[in-house]
């Protein structure tokens, strides 16, 4: 069952550290020891990187972008209600500034977020940044969303995955359709969104032409995903408060299924939550996606996570294009 | 967003605006910040301590933060040395008057500065653990540990329960007796932590000098507790959880008539303060630590004046 198979894997990682050394400490002394060592604070000096890049029409986009939700404090951490706040709190826009220059340093030249945070992507561009932006539309009215993301200067605009969900799941296929119209005519590229495989299998079906894909894709096996049995399509639209079921915490409920038919599709795929929004490392989830088929992997990042972040990238690609992977490169 | 945190953040700038007030003219003036609000208080010995005191996870960064591991260093990013001075500063002007954290030397540096820098009155409860020498886990440890903390201004200090119950559990319980006595001998007040009611019961059978408990305390209601019929420790960080048995807990404490600070109260972050903060007063609780951050203390402030004046009755007197 993945949920044990995770359990005892993050125990094992939490509590094996120092081995017979820690012989004799209480449970929690070796949980707080393992915890209180530092993380490498972000560096003055940084390597400059270069990541491969993927195109979608006409946009050279690297293959790693930053997500938006930690900017704009969404942090999905199930139930620890104080973390999206902290989120919030640590990203002051100079913060933010910092760290899309790191991430341009280390060859991440998109962001995906959302037009909320136009302003702070303005300010940055002023500044001299150059990162692109993909903007998921989502706030208030969708055209008022696009609108207001093309006119802010959006690279690429789609229809947010929870909107397009709902939609789905309500049966209004045509307010898709007329979504996907409105934005053809930004003359950006425009893409459809989803958490939900059988949001875009509906797409399909209905013969909808995005540009690319925006699709949920991460592994199932960390502690805290819901277990299979409890597992219901559109779960990401709900909140349970009971033990073992959706509380915002899976958003890829079948990646194997989702792998199977991304294969069948000839658009680029941005693969989102690759790391289940922080219970998977990037060691364990981004060769992962790559070889499973994605194409760019949207990826929230601190500015002390940028660095390593992206040497785990640069990692992983260069072992995808040895190997070769069964889906090929739509972007 | 939800509802709660929209209103969290509602709250944040709200308090924020006082927080400023009451803390930066300080910074330059060295004086005690100035008051944004009161907390009530209770008494552990000779000791007026407000209701809510602020706890230390999260400023030494034991964030207990199930399989999220970068919350961790998140919050040592976020908490900075001078945010923690800011966050302590913050605590005070809102009526926290106490700060309980473990023996650690970065953390005495900076809440003995800020004592300084302020001319604080906040006291400070410790837990002798770690020593410029490695861990104080035995009589003699505590021999040399205990004074240097009371010279450097600790009120009041207690065994950690991840020193007592391991101790218990090998059948060491007089070690963990002479632990308090050379606490008591110090001249301060004498206290004991446990997640385990095992060690509470073990020192009022055996009257042991305990001057207050330090026992966590949440309910199983949260969407990552584990089932009450899976639990099979006093605690785990996945699941994660502290007080397996809470309705036990709040019926023996009721025969307990040393004061009583609960912790883990929100079972590290998972339990909203209005509901954790109630639960634990209702059922017993003489105190509340409580991991607050700096956005966090106005509103938890207010949860908690709220929470008190409510309860007009509880099935446990007042302790503390």
């Amino acid at each position: 069952m993945p949920e044990n198979i995770g359990r005892r894997k993050f125990l094992k990682t939490s509590l094996t550290i120092g081995g017979a050394a820690l012989a004799g400490q209480s449970f929690e002394e070796r949980v707080l020891g393992a915890e209180s060592k530092s993380g490498a604070p972000a560096g003055a000096t940084v390597d400059p990187l270069t990541l491969p890049k993927g195109k979608i029409k006409n946009l050279e986009i690297s293959r790693v972008i930053c997500g938006g939700n930690l900017i704009g404090g969404w942090a999905h951490a199930r139930d620890l209600i104080y973390v999206s706040p902290l989120v919030k709190a640590y990203h002051t826009d100079e913060k933010v500034f910092e760290t899309f220059r790191l991430a341009e340093q280390r060859g991440v030249n998109t962001v995906l977020t959302n037009p909320a945070s136009d302003r702070v992507i303005n300010e940055y561009w002023k500044r001299g940044g150059k990162i692109q932006w993909i903007s998921d539309c989502a706030t208030g009215n969708i055209q008022d969303g696009i609108k207001r993301s093309v006119d802010s200067g959006a690279h690429a605009v789609y229809l947010q995955g929870g909107r397009c969900d709902k939609l789905v799941k309500d049966g209004n296929l045509g307010e898709i359709e007329k979504t996907l119209s409105f934005m053809q005519n930004q003359k950006v590229p425009c893409g459809l969104g989803a958490h939900c495989l059988e949001t875009v299998r509906e797409c399909v079906l209905a013969k909808f032409e995005p540009d690319f894909w925006v699709k949920t894709l991460h592994r199932d096996d960390y502690w805290s995903a819901t277990p299979v049995e409890n597992r219901r399509i559109f779960d990401e639209l709900r909140r349970e408060k009971e033990h073992g079921q959706t509380h915002d915490n899976m958003w890829c409920i079948d990646p194997k299924e989702t792998i199977e038919f991304m294969a069948r599709l000839k658009k680029p795929w941005i693969a989102f939550k690759v790391l289940a929004a922080g219970a998977i490392h990037p060691r364990r989830a981004f060769q992962w996606c790559f070889e499973n088929g994605a194409d760019i992997l949207c990826v929230g990042m601190f500015d002390f996570q940028v660095v390593e972040d992206t040497a785990i990238a640069e990692a992983a690609l260069k072992a995808v294009a040895k190997q070769g992977r069964p889906r090929p490169w739509m972007a | 967003m939800n509802d709660h945190l929209r209103r969290r953040d509602f709250l944040k700038l709200v308090g924020a605006g006082a927080v400023a007030a009451a803390v930066a003219p300080q910074t330059a003036s060295a004086a005690p910040p100035k008051t944004a609000g009161t907390i009530p208080t209770g008494k552990i010995g000779n000791l007026e301590l407000s209701r809510l005191m602020l706890g230390t996870n999260h400023i030494t960064f034991y964030m207990h933060s199930r399989d999220l591991r970068y919350v961790r260093e998140l919050s040592q990013h976020y908490n900075t040395d001078e945010k923690i001075i800011e966050t302590f500063a913050s605590a005070e002007a809102h009526g926290i008057n106490t700060f309980i954290t473990h023996s650690e030397a970065k953390i005495e540096k900076l809440f003995k500065e800020y004592r300084n820098r302020h001319a604080s009155k906040m006291k400070w409860i410790l837990a002798p653990w770690l020593s410029d020498d490695g861990r104080a886990t035995d009589s003699a440890g505590y021999g040399r540990l205990v004074p240097k903390l009371v010279e450097n201004g600790a009120d009041a200090l207690y065994v950690p329960g991840m020193l007592a119950e391991p101790l218990l559990k090998e059948g060491k319980g007089a070690v963990v007796a002479d632990l308090l006595e050379v606490i008591k001998a110090a001249g301060v007040p004498t206290g004991i932590s446990a997640h385990s009611l095992d060690v509470v019961r073990f020192c009022e059978k055996e009257k042991l000098p305990v001057d207050f408990y330090v026992k966590t305390f949440h309910h199983l209601k949260y969407p990552t507790a584990p089932k009450p019929e899976t639990i099979a420790t006093d605690y785990a960080e996945v699941p994660g959880f502290w007080c397996r048995n809470p309705d036990e807990t709040a019926d023996f404490m009721k025969s307990v008539t040393k004061p009583w600070i609960a912790f883990k109260v929100m079972a590290a972050g998972a339990i909203p303060p209005r509901d954790a903060f109630r639960y634990a007063f209702a059922h017993g609780a003489d105190f509340i630590l409580a991991g607050v951050f700096d956005f966090q203390i106005a509103e938890d402030a207010q949860i908690t004046r709220d929470t008190l004046a409510s309860i007009k009755s509880r099935p446990r007197p007042w302790r503390g």
